[in-house]
Formats: C-alpha cells, structure tokens, sequence
C-alpha cells in the first residue's frame, strides 16, 4: 500500500480536495423531490392465480411506475435538472417529517392495499358470470400516518391494525370513527393494535397539548381472505410502491380469471387507482408515466378520464403528448372505471 | 497449461511472503476502489434517476465493473514489480490469467444481472 502511496502522492496532494467535493455532491441529501419516468412492470410477475394455468396469454399488462426520489443529492438534483422529464420540487409537505424509509413503508401499503382491492374487483366482476369464483374479504383500519409529536412514535408501525381504543368510562370501542366520542379528555387512553406479524399490543397515548389530536392517521381497507377465497393466489414480493397501478392489476387477474384472453397479443398498460366499485382514481406523475410508455412502446396506454373541467389526467397527458410532439390517439385510452378499460379491450377482439 | 501455471505460482510464493502479496492485494483494492467508487457511485444515481434507460446504465456500470478488474490487477502488478523488478515476468505469468477469468466472471455475472435479476427486480 506505502509502494502506491508514494508513487501517486502528487496526484493524491491535488486531487484530494475536488474528490472530497465530489463526494458531498454525491452523498448530501437536500429536501427536494425528484419525479422522472421509471418503468412497465408486468402484473403476472407480482401475481399468480391458481386457475386457467393453461390458457395462452399472449400479450401483456402492465403497471407503470416512475422514480420518485424523496431527498435526493447534490448530484441527483442535478441530473434530474438536465433530465427533461424529470419534475423537481420541494419535498412535499406530508413527506417532511418522515424519513426516507418510512415514505417507503407508506409507499408498500399503498401498493398491498391496491393489489387487494385489485383482486376483490376483479373476482367480483368474474364471478357474476362464473360461480365458481369466491371472493371473501374483511374490513380493516391501519395505521397510515404519524405525526411527529406522537407518543410512542417507534412502536407503532405503519400498516399496523387498529383493534380497539379504550375510552371514557373504560368504554371500549372498536370503529375508529367512535373514538372522538369517547375520548373527551386529553388523556392517556389505550390504544391497541395488532402488528403485520399478528400479535396484538396496547399504548397508553395521549392528546398533544398543541393540537389536540393523538396524531396517529387511519386508512379503512378491505383485506381478502386467501384461505376462503376461490381460486387461491400469491403474491410476489414487491420493490414498487403506490396505488396507481389498480387498474392494471384489476385487468390483469380479471384476464387470469377469464376464459378469454382481453390482452390480444397487445401489450396493454395504464394507471390509476382501483376503488372498491370499480371506479378509478387520479393519479399523480402523469408526464413521467406518459414517457415511460412511450418509450416502451405500449400498444394501449389506460388513462384515468374523470370529465373534472378543472383538471383531468387524460387532459394533462395530451398535453404532455403535444408538448414531447408524441402522436396519442391510437394508444392513449381516456377511461373513468374498470368497466370502460374491460368494454374497451373487449371490443378489440370484434 | 495448468502445471505451468502452476509452477509459476510457486514461484511468485517464492519471490514475496505472504505479507508481501496480502500487502499489494489490499493496496491495489482500495487504491482502485479510491478511483474507481465516484464513477459507481455516479452511474448508479444517474441509474436512479434515468430508469427508463435502465439497461444502458446496467451496461455502463458492468463496464466500470470490468475497468475496476483491470485496474485492480495493473496496481497489484505495479506493486510487486516495484517490490522486486526482476520478477516482472513471472508476475505476469500470474496475474494475466486471473484478470481475465475474472473479467470473464464479472461479465457472465453483469450480463445475468441484465437479463434475469432486472426484470425481477422490477415487479
């Protein structure tokens, strides 16, 4: 080592203080956020359905997500500045008191909270015309946002249950909605949760003074029982996050379900959210997802199309379409629901 | 080939203790990690934030991985022939077939890392 040392010891005199340089640039977070185009991930690869394993599917459907980089460095910033379909922001103002890996804790229940609604939609549209298909699910409330004056704050996790809230009077109640009405006080009241591995455990949590509030955010979903439901499925570990792959992954178990094959040897992609009746949800990235298809060359891009005057996803992708000069109208699909994609891909096959 | 190789190998453990050969291994290493971290650090990043161009990127990298290789061997070279320069030969002998297995190895991994843990990792 002394040998390389003193043979490269003029270079290392002049070149350490631009290499510390570069490597601030390369390693120091700034509170920015960095949106550019990311990818096509094909719904098949992050669910199998046990059902038709020998149908042919001969085209594809995909989610498409993009790069959303909380708190990049120096040096990302900077390319994503010369990126030109990168979004660069201020770090958004529900994103400032938490860190980078819960941002991706909120990210992943998004995406496991859409994948289940993903699969109650699409069982339910199936099983109207097969009854062979079960669908059966229940109600739960998670946890989905922190504050950062909560008591407790490390031991409660996001995506942890809410089970129970013990109240005035020790009434306890179990709907997160009743809390408000049994906690007239500042407390401390019991909460009880229950973890991602089952076990249950309860906090003693009380009021900020400031606020007023417990500081805890809960989010109702629908989780599907895999035991009761027909036919089972597994799910593939995800490095994804978000919601706004729903309506792609609706489509998606609905052509594994389905006798026919709604993908017509197309590759077939989109966004946007999936609610529990089938209807879709604006998403956010609309310029980074728009590229993305575009240059991974998609036959059918599903867009969410809601007929808002004010703002609308589809009118914001012709518009990116008109400002990159992309041509849309053959592959651009403006849809409001589940039912329009289906309608639209079914009528491929006339 | 291979008994060949392999006298020369004696050889070399001849020429320098083992002190003397972990010496130049760990110098060259870090040397060329020194050189060679900035670049990986900066495609990477640029990786992350051109994900649609994801497989140039992953091309880029493995060639920084193989240029790493290569200037990890030269330093290792450099070093023992400035230890002892009258066995420069018998260096080469040695290290010219590991840096290309090596290089070989990187290239096999890199190109598995293309094709089959990418379109893993993207689901």
């Amino acid at each position: 080592m002394n040998e390389l040392a003193h043979t490269y010891r003029h270079a290392i005199k002049y070149l350490f203080i631009p290499y510390l340089i570069l490597l601030f640039l390369l390693v120091y977070p700034i509170e920015y956020y960095v949106q550019s185009p990311g990818g096509l991930s094909e719904v098949e690869d992050l669910i199998e359905v046990d059902y038709n394993l020998d149908k042919n599917i001969e085209g594809s459907i995909s989610t498409t997500f993009v790069m959303g980089i909380p708190r990049p460095t120096i040096f990302m910033f900077l390319a994503g500045y010369f990126n030109r379909y990168a979004d660069l922001m201020v770090l958004p103002t529900n994103y400032q008191t938490y860190s980078n890996e819960e941002i991706s804790q909120i990210s992943y229940q998004d995406k496991y909270i859409s994948v289940n609604a993903a699969i109650i939609v699409a069982y339910e549209a199936i099983s109207e015309t097969n009854p062979e298909i079960i669908i059966d699910y229940q109600a739960k409330t998670m946890v989905f946002g922190k504050a950062n004056y909560l008591e407790h704050y490390a031991d409660i996790a996001f995506g942890d249950e809410f089970v129970s809230f013990k109240g005035d009077n020790d009434v306890i109640v179990t709907e997160v909605s009743a809390i408000g009405g049994v906690a007239t006080t500042s407390g401390p009241y019991e909460f009880t949760f229950k973890n991602t591995e089952g076990t249950e455990y309860t906090l003693s949590i009380s009021k900020n003074a400031e606020s007023g509030v417990f500081g805890i955010t809960f989010k109702n979903y629908y989780l599907v029982d895999s035991e009761t439901t027909f036919p089972h499925y597994r799910l593939t570990d995800s490095n994804i996050g978000g919601p706004s792959g729903g309506l792609l992954q609706t489509l998606s178990i609905y052509n594994m379900l389905s006798e026919e094959d709604i993908t017509h040897g197309l590759k077939v992609a989109g966004t946007g959210t999936i609610n529990y009746d089938g209807s879709i949800g604006y998403i956010g990235g609309v310029k980074q997802k728009i590229i993305t298809a575009y240059e991974n060359n998609v036959d059918v891009f599903f867009i969410p199309y809601l007929g808002d005057v004010s703002y609308d996803n589809y009118l914001e992708a012709v518009n990116v379409c008109e400002a990159y000069g992309i041509e849309h109208e053959s592959w651009l699909i403006p849809v409001a629901s589940f039912q329009d994609a289906l309608d639209y891909l079914e009528g491929l096959g006339d | 080939m291979m008994k060949k190789y392999i006298a020369s190998l004696k050889e070399l453990k001849q020429s320098f203790s083992y002190k003397a050969l972990f010496d130049a291994c760990i110098g060259a290493f870090v040397f060329a990690l020194i050189m060679m971290a900035p670049v990986f650090i900066v495609l990477i990043q640029l990786l992350v934030v051109f994900m649609y161009k994801v497989r140039t990127f992953t091309i880029l990298l493995i060639v920084a991985a193989l240029f790493f290789n290569i200037i990890y061997h030269r330093l290792f070279k450099q070093v023992l022939i400035k230890k002892n320069g009258e066995t420069k030969a018998i260096v080469d002998q040695v290290t010219n077939p590991v840096m290309l297995v090596t290089t070989f190895v990187l290239l096999v991994l890199g190109l598995v890392i293309l094709f089959v843990m990418i379109p893993i990792w993207l689901v």
